[in-house]
């Protein structure tokens, strides 16, 4: 999540519960501020009422008062007064006297001048009726039998006010304000009445407002609803409309409470008027209070939340402008740098804030990084040169290596042509000299006498120590130069050594030496190797053998050790010495016994011997128990089972 | 009738020393001191068998033999190398340009005839050239 949402959703939740607070608590002072002022000002107002109430009570008392005490009124003289005590209807007839009409002038003179009152009135004992106006009918009619006449004779002292009651006349209720007219002697003969409308007075008491959804009551001390806005509750008992108020009302002089009616939940406040006992009541709903609070609690919340957006979208943008867009660019930078390794960038950010130094750090770390790097290509560039002077190098001495190598080989091929034609050069003149030796021996050329004999075959002898001397020393040489070629085919090991005891066998007669061959076990017969190589290693230690033995015997047997094959030339000789046995196989080694004419030979027999035999992937070792006890020359060649059994043809 | 070999030689005690030996065991001896006239005198003559030295001047050894052996009308006369090149190969190289026998110098006297023996006709097989 970006930084941005982050922080539009704290201020988001921030402004939620600064105005959930601040809204409930403001609704709670508001209710109760507005709900006091509410109270206060019913309270004053009931005053008001109950007092105005008194006041005209006590006025219109005074009045019947006053009417009482008027001379033309309280006359004694009543006889000649309209009297409906015996009348008929169809027959009456009105004879007023001038006594009377004087009364009835100053009765509807007070009641013109009274618009509350509907009627004023006079009984007398008499039965008589003295009437601000005429009545609508004249029926017969007793005052005497009239409760408002029973109440005022009862009290004769004072004003009566009596119960409400229903008008005869109209549709509205009366009440009326009696006064007793009494003699000296405590002896009431009449009653001077007052009828008040209370629809007049509903309509005074309706004047004053406290609210627009209040309701004002007027009940009287037995609970009859004497006043009301709703004019269905007229006259009923108001416990009936609502048991809970009824209690309430009934119960004291004044109060406020908060009950229920007809499922709305009102505060009551309600003050009895001090005179008749009246109770006036003011029913404000409870939601009403709420509702005139409301719109100004709406308001301030609108208010408070749009301050708070206002307030968030002003940090924001600062947030935003400050703190953000530079975090962003920089993160953005960052990123770059990071993806491309591109430390040539720099951040741009001027700011003088923490986010400046941020920037300036960061950027001072990418120069300082730029700098490591350019340090670290530079020592790469270094090392590069290095390798390719070093490869460079390694080139050059591979190519003096090459041309040393190839001068090498040159001088090598030289020495080998050198050898060959020496070679060559060496036989041809023997090819002549054995030739002529031999054609002469055979007697081809003539017969030749036995002291001819002796010296040809001395020359033939030496030619062929010579030849042997010239093809050792081709031999070693080829070796040498890696040149001798193995030419490996399968031939029997026991003609190989017969054919050699044959060649060297002539030699050993002449020094009455017996060679004695074991025969070739059958499993070590046939070899896969070169077979004239074989040979030339066995002639040549067979005939070291004879040539080392006096007396004696050369023995020559051959065994199979699984995969090699063991051959040793065994002589009763002149034995190895032990300080000799190291240099026995080096080339030119013939051990110096000062004997060396005795010994004709190369020295180079073993040297070849030893190199042919490892060639074929042999050994070769001496073993002897000293001077004059003989020596065994042994050598092993690798033996394999030949696979099938043809016999193949020796030749090419 | 007595075979007729070819000998082609350029060295004159070799020469001798070859044909004496043949003489004396009655056979008839052509010689060549070279390898163009030793084609020549084949292609003349046609011999029995060709004697041939691997070491002669202007045109060697192999390359008498092969041409010897890329002509039709001489290609059936049997040629024994006598040489005395005895380096690496050398009797490879000889049987590859076309000899069916390889003799090393110096020959042996008492050994000599034998070695050609298998090689002349109208003789009983005989040991072949020694390799």
């Amino acid at each position: 999540m970006k930084l941005k949402w982050k922080l539009l959703a704290l201020f988001g939740i921030a402004s939620l519960a600064i105005t959930a607070i601040l809204g409930t608590l403001l609704y709670h002072q508001l209710r109760e501020d507005r709900f006091q002022s509410i109270r206060l000002n019913t309270l004053e107002q009931l005053r008001h009422i109950a007092f105005s109430i008194n006041a005209f009570f006590d006025e219109v008392e005074n009045d019947v008062h006053a009417l009482t005490q008027n001379e033309i009124v309280c006359t004694h003289n009543d006889r000649d007064f309209t009297n409906f005590t015996m009348a008929d209807e169809k027959t009456f007839q009105y004879r007023i006297g001038p006594v009377e009409q004087n009364i009835i002038d100053i009765f509807n003179a007070y009641r013109v001048t009274h618009p509350y009152v509907s009627s004023v009135y006079m009984g007398r004992a008499n039965g008589s009726s003295v009437r601000s106006h005429k009545r609508e009918r004249p029926t017969r009619y007793d005052p005497r039998k009239r409760l408002w006449y029973i109440q005022a004779e009862r009290f004769p002292d004072g004003v009566v006010i009596t119960e409400p009651y229903p008008s005869v006349t109209t549709k509205d209720v009366n009440i009326g304000v009696v006064k007793a007219l009494v003699d000296g002697v405590d002896h009431v003969y009449g009653v001077v009445g007052v009828d008040i409308t209370l629809a007049k007075l509903t309509d005074y008491i309706l004047n004053f407002t406290i609210g627009t959804a209040s309701s004002i009551l007027v009940v009287d001390r037995n609970g009859v609803v004497l006043a009301s806005r709703n004019r269905d509750l007229l006259f009923s008992k108001i416990g009936d409309y609502s048991k809970e108020l009824g209690q309430i009302l009934l119960g004291g002089r004044q109060a406020e409470e908060t009950i229920t009616i007809e499922g709305i939940r009102h505060h009551v406040f309600f003050r009895e008027t001090s005179g008749i006992g009246w109770k006036v009541a003011v029913l404000i709903p409870a939601a009403a209070v709420e509702q005139e609070i409301r719109v100004p609690v709406l308001l301030t919340m609108t208010g408070l939340i749009f301050g708070l957006l206002f307030l968030s979208a002003l940090s924001l943008l600062g947030l935003s402008a400050f703190v953000i867009r530079p975090l962003d660019l920089l993160s953005e930078e960052t990123s770059v740098i990071a993806r491309t390794s591109d430390l040539s960038r720099q951040v741009r950010i001027s700011s003088k804030d923490e986010i400046g130094m941020l920037g300036t750090s960061f950027n001072q770390m990418i120069t300082a990084l730029n700098a490591t790097q350019k340090s670290l290509q530079d020592t790469e560039q270094k090392l590069i040169r290095h390798q390719e002077h070093l490869e460079e190098l390694v080139k050059e001495r591979t190519e003096e290596l090459a041309r040393a190598r190839d001068k090498a080989q040159e001088a090598d091929h030289l020495k080998s042509a050198f050898l060959a034609s020496m070679s060559h050069e060496l036989r041809t003149p023997l090819n002549s000299i054995i030739g002529f030796t031999g054609i002469l021996l055979q007697g081809l050329a003539g017969p030749v006498n036995e002291e001819q004999k002796k010296q040809l075959n001395m020359v033939r002898n030496s030619s062929h120590h010579l030849l042997q001397l010239i093809n050792e020393v081709l031999d070693i040489s080829k070796i040498e130069a890696g040149e001798l070629k193995l030419s490996p085919d399968w031939f029997d090991l026991s003609q190989a050594i017969d054919s050699v005891a044959k060649l060297v066998r002539p030699l050993a007669d002449k020094k009455s030496l017996l060679i004695r061959v074991e025969p070739v076990p059958p499993d070590a017969d046939r070899l896969f190797h070169d077979r004239r190589r074989v040979e030339q290693v066995l002639i040549n230690l067979v005939n070291n053998a004879v040539k080392f033995t006096e007396k004696g015997e050369i023995h020559v047997r051959c065994e199979r050790h699984s995969d090699e094959v063991v051959v040793s030339v065994r002589d009763t000789g002149i034995g190895i010495k032990p300080e000799d046995m190291g240099t026995l196989f080096e080339t030119f080694r013939q051990i110096e016994t000062g004997l060396t004419r005795r010994y004709e030979g190369t020295g180079l027999g073993l040297s070849i011997s030893r190199r042919l035999v490892e060639l074929m992937g042999g050994r070769i070792w001496a073993e002897s128990g000293g001077p004059g006890r003989g020596s065994v020359f042994t050598f092993t060649l690798p033996w394999k089972k030949e696979e099938g059994n043809e016999t193949k043809d020796s030749d090419h | 009738m007595k075979p007729r070999i070819l000998i082609i030689e350029d060295n004159e005690q070799n020469m001798y020393l070859l044909t004496f030996i043949l003489n004396r065991n009655g056979q008839e001896v052509l010689q060549a001191r070279d390898g163009r006239n030793g084609i020549d005198l084949a292609l003349r003559e046609n011999p029995d068998l060709i004697l041939l030295d691997i070491q002669l001047p202007e045109m060697d050894g192999y390359a008498v033999a092969r041409e010897i052996k890329n002509d039709p009308v001489i290609a059936g006369i049997p040629i024994v190398a006598v040489t005395s090149y005895a380096m690496v190969g050398d009797r490879e190289k000889a049987i590859a340009a076309g000899c069916s026998g390889y003799i090393e110098k110096p020959i042996n006297p008492d050994t000599f005839m034998d070695q050609i023996a298998g090689f002349l006709p109208g003789m009983p097989q005989g040991k072949r050239a020694v390799p």
